[in-house]
């Protein structure tokens, strides 16, 4: 983890000696002015002078009283045995994982992470006990990842509980995790879980690769670690994904993809990341095909429309009043008798203002949101109607264009900068700029890739199991390769409908 | 280097932004937009006296306003307009350009050299002579079911070719093209004003006829549709034949003209044979034609009478004019390009001795709702 610099403190390393209170006041010395650590002193005659030492509020407080104090303490071995550190890691403690080490570093990380740490008397090792046990959030719907139909759970904080959730959707030992640890000051545990067989050798190679060569002080979120692996980071696209949703990892899993879990994320990385997974839905494979085809058409409909239409509308009257049917100029035109901006700006200050109160809508309290919602549909909109100060037909594009930028929320980032973008190029040039635009935008989107796969993958060939979940999502039993350069192991299922 | 590299590539990519095509930015508030232009012969000593609609965007309603102006060339009066006053003018919803027939007969090219050299007004608006005095008077006319009469005059003329088929629909392209063609003369539609006791009204009535670019006649609106016959632009509109015992009218529902041109012994002629289904929709006649005898009958005498009508045109055409208002020319010239070298510049003395033979089937498909004669007291 270019864990090279000793963050633990000045006083230098632990050296267990066999004296006890030289050891603990090595760990004292290392704790120096923490509070929370606990020193409890045992007193086993038989065994003689020992401690435990941990982290108060880290540990689950019943499972050291009785599964590490109580069997100490009632631990009477025969006269002629002797006691070693074997006999009590082997015969007397409870806990389901006990390790032995004088490693400085181990020692340490074990007791901020709630294990415990028990020393003897006469003895240069310590046994680590796990004893972990604090609160967390339980499993509940992610809020921004809502389904109609299909599995509820959501990840959380909890890196163990999150494994879980997906070890129990794919029951198999093919199912791979190997932990890694990120941030020099907050080791935080991670893990990468793919499918061994499935897995394309090439990006999980990449992946571990990516993730050795930086080094931060702390990982607080799964993003942390997205901006240092992505490729392309000053594109505007996602080259990795995210998602909340245990099922949503498992099938990408389930496609070759490797997951990337955090502790402290309910956000869990997956790559490599297609463009077209921004305007995939989990629900997609729930429900319907036809419908989910509607759906996903929808959204790619509604994409170009968020990105383009203010700024064909800025080109249609500004630039080009020839393509606009009569009737329309006619009433765009009269609609615009007496507002005060040309058009260029208008649009540029609706767009603004409806991303203010995107924004705040997204963070207000619950309270504040009828406040909002009257101050943005009757101020904002009627009001400046009817004041003159914007023009009617700009409020639908603004409208129409906001209501389109939200319909896919993962590429919500890309689509508002692109509105801008376009909407400048629009205002300068007329169409001729926007084309200009579109095909910057085309040349970007086909020359990025995600570790090693093009995110554009699939589109520029034409077979029928390429296009099954691009534009629509082709029923399961169509499904029958994984996606292209996703897998080594391209074959998916020989899948056949069971027909009468 | 790479600095270099990079800002080379993006001067390059703003000039090909900057240093392209013709376009502007222009608010569309800031201009008028003209829908329909009348030409008429200058007044006070000015070549021109044009007559411009605009959509009136002052007040609720969207109405109709007119200005005139005077000038020496066509952009001179459009460039006059704003010195009273107006914003400026633009041509690209103008639809429909109405001529005076005094200026007409002095020749059309002048008038329309600037549409077509100007970007903005489009090559399909219509053009249309008006028989009246004056051109200005037909916008002066109100309209009734628009609220811009120009815009009441284009709708009329483009749903003419599918109702009525009584008047031709000239775009400006297809003026230009006519024009400078030697095998085809211009025509272009008309338009006049009928006057009734209380009120008046447009009415499109028939055909005006070029010689060259200069008008030298009219032909009526019942002739006009044999011509649209022979010219294949028959989409629609009614075919009245004459029964011994009364009218019958049929429906056109597709009509099909094919014309072969044939040269024997050097003497050019055309063939012209037309494909028509109909519908017979009335019935005037005291017999009961609803028998396939009957239909057959019809079909018959339909087919007479249309062979003859368009006859008698050619005839009549050939004997009044030596311009190929029926475009045969063209026709030389596409299957027969040796012929035409030779005869191009002598087609004025070919085209009244051109012998046509005219054909016609007509097929009636169906007596609409009606299988049988309404019969009194039977």
């Amino acid at each position: 983890m270019g864990n090279s610099e000793n963050t633990n403190g000045a006083q230098g390393k632990i050296k267990f000696t066999k004296q006890i209170q030289e050891n603990i006041r090595q760990i004292k010395n290392e704790f120096a002015k923490d509070q929370t650590l606990v020193l409890r002193r045992l007193e086993n005659p038989d065994v003689g002078e020992s401690y435990i030492v941990y982290i108060d509020g880290m540990v689950n407080n019943r499972l050291i009283n009785q599964d590490v104090i109580r069997p100490f303490l009632e631990f009477h071995p025969e006269p002629h045995e002797p006691v070693t550190l074997d006999v009590i890691q082997n015969q007397v403690m409870l806990s389901n994982s006990v390790e032995r080490t004088s490693d400085h570093d181990k020692l340490i990380q074990a007791i901020v992470y709630g294990d415990t740490l028990l020393l003897i008397d006469g003895i240069e090792e310590a046994l680590i006990l796990n004893t972990k046990g604090w609160t967390s959030r339980s499993i509940s719907e992610p809020e921004n990842e809502k389904v109609l139909r299909g599995p509820r759970e959501g990840f959380t904080e909890s890196i163990m509980t999150n494994l879980s959730l997906i070890r129990r959707r794919i029951r198999t030992s093919d199912l791979k995790m190997e932990f890694e640890t990120f941030g020099t000051r907050t080791n935080t545990k991670a893990c990468i879980c793919y499918l061994d067989s499935v897995v394309n050798k090439d990006v999980l190679d990449e992946l571990k690769k990516r993730i050795h060569m930086f080094s931060i002080d702390g990982t607080l979120d799964s993003n942390y670690i997205n901006e240092f692996i992505k490729d392309s980071p000053y594109s505007p696209f996602k080259t990795v994904g995210t998602s909340e949703k245990p099922d949503a990892v498992a099938a990408k899993i389930l496609e070759g993809r490797v997951a990337l879990f955090v502790d402290g994320s309910p956000s869990v990385i997956t790559v490599p990341y297609l463009f077209v997974e921004n305007f995939q839905s989990d629900e997609d494979y729930y429900l319907n095909y036809y419908f989910a085809s509607i759906n996903r058409i929808l959204r790619y409909l509604a994409f170009i429309l968020a990105i383009s239409i203010p700024a064909v509308y800025v080109a249609l009257t500004t630039f080009h009043h020839e393509m606009l049917p009569l009737a329309l100029t006619m009433s765009i035109s009269k609609a615009r008798q007496g507002v005060p901006f040309p058009t260029a700006i208008e649009m540029t200050i609706m767009l603004v203002v409806f991303e203010m109160l995107r924004e705040s809508g997204a963070r207000m309290p619950g309270s504040m949101g009828q406040a909002l919602s009257i101050v943005g549909a009757l101020v904002m909109g009627q009001a400046a109607v009817s004041a003159k100060i914007v023009s009617a037909p700009m409020i639908i594009i603004v409208a129409v264009a906001g209501i389109c930028g939200v319909m896919s929320p993962r590429i919500k980032g890309a689509t508002i900068l692109l509105r801008f973008i376009f909407l400048v190029m629009a205002s300068f040039f007329g169409l001729y700029g926007f084309m200009f635009a579109v095909l910057a935008l085309m040349i970007h989107l086909y020359s990025i890739s995600s570790f090693g796969v093009p995110i554009m993958n699939s589109s520029y060939t034409n077979t029928r199991q390429d296009k099954k979940d691009i534009m629509v999502r082709a029923p399961w039993w169509f499904m029958k390769k994984r996606p292209k350069y996703l897998s080594e192991n391209a074959v998916r299922q020989k899948s056949t409908r069971s027909t009468k | 280097m790479k600095t270099a590299k990079r800002l080379c590539i993006l001067i390059l990519v703003m000039n090909m932004m900057l240093l392209s095509g013709c376009w502007n930015y222009h608010e569309l508030e800031d201009m008028s937009l003209v829908t329909g232009v009348a030409i008429d012969k200058g007044i006070n000593g000015d070549t021109y006296h044009l007559t411009f609609e605009f959509v009136d965007l002052t007040g609720d309603q969207i109405k109709s306003k007119l200005v005139e102006s005077d000038g020496n060339t066509i952009y001179d009066c459009i460039r006059n307009v704003t010195g009273k006053g107006e914003k400026k003018l633009n041509f690209t919803e103008c639809k429909v350009i109405i001529i005076s027939q005094d200026l007409a007969s002095q020749g059309i090219s002048p008038s329309l050299a600037w549409y077509i050299r100007d970007h903005e007004p489009r090559m399909n608006l219509n053009l249309i002579i008006s028989k009246e005095k004056t051109a200005n008077e037909i916008l002066q006319e109100k309209p009734i079911t628009d609220e811009l009469i120009s815009l009441e005059i284009w709708k009329a003329l483009n749903r003419n070719v599918t109702t009525l088929g009584k008047v031709p629909c000239v775009e400006l392209y297809q003026a230009i093209n006519m024009l400078s063609d030697n095998g085809i003369s211009l025509i272009l539609p008309t338009i006049r004003i009928e006057k009734f006791s209380t009120s008046t009204a447009l009415v499109l009535d028939g055909t005006a006829l070029f010689e060259g670019e200069k008008l030298f006649g009219y032909l009526d609106s019942e002739k006009t549709k044999y011509l649209l016959f022979i010219k294949n632009q028959i989409d629609g509109g009614l075919l009245l034949s004459d029964n011994d015992s009364g009218n019958l009218c049929l429906e056109v529902v597709e009509s099909n003209t094919k014309l072969t041109p044939k040269i024997e012994n050097n003497e050019p002629s055309v063939d012209i044979k037309i494909k028509m289904r109909a519908m017979l929709s009335e019935d005037q006649s005291s017999t009961d034609h609803n028998t396939s005898d009957g239909i057959k009958k019809v079909e018959r005498e339909a087919e007479k009478t249309l062979t003859n009508s368009i006859s008698d045109l050619i005839k009549s055409v050939q004997s009044q004019t030596t311009s190929d208002i029926f475009g045969f020319g063209t026709l030389f010239y596409q299957n027969y390009p040796e012929y035409w070298k030779k005869e191009k510049l002598k087609w004025k003395e070919q085209f009244p001795k051109l012998k046509c033979t005219v054909s016609a089937s007509i097929k009636i498909e169906n007596t609409e709702l009606l299988k049988q004669k309404i019969k009194v007291g039977g």
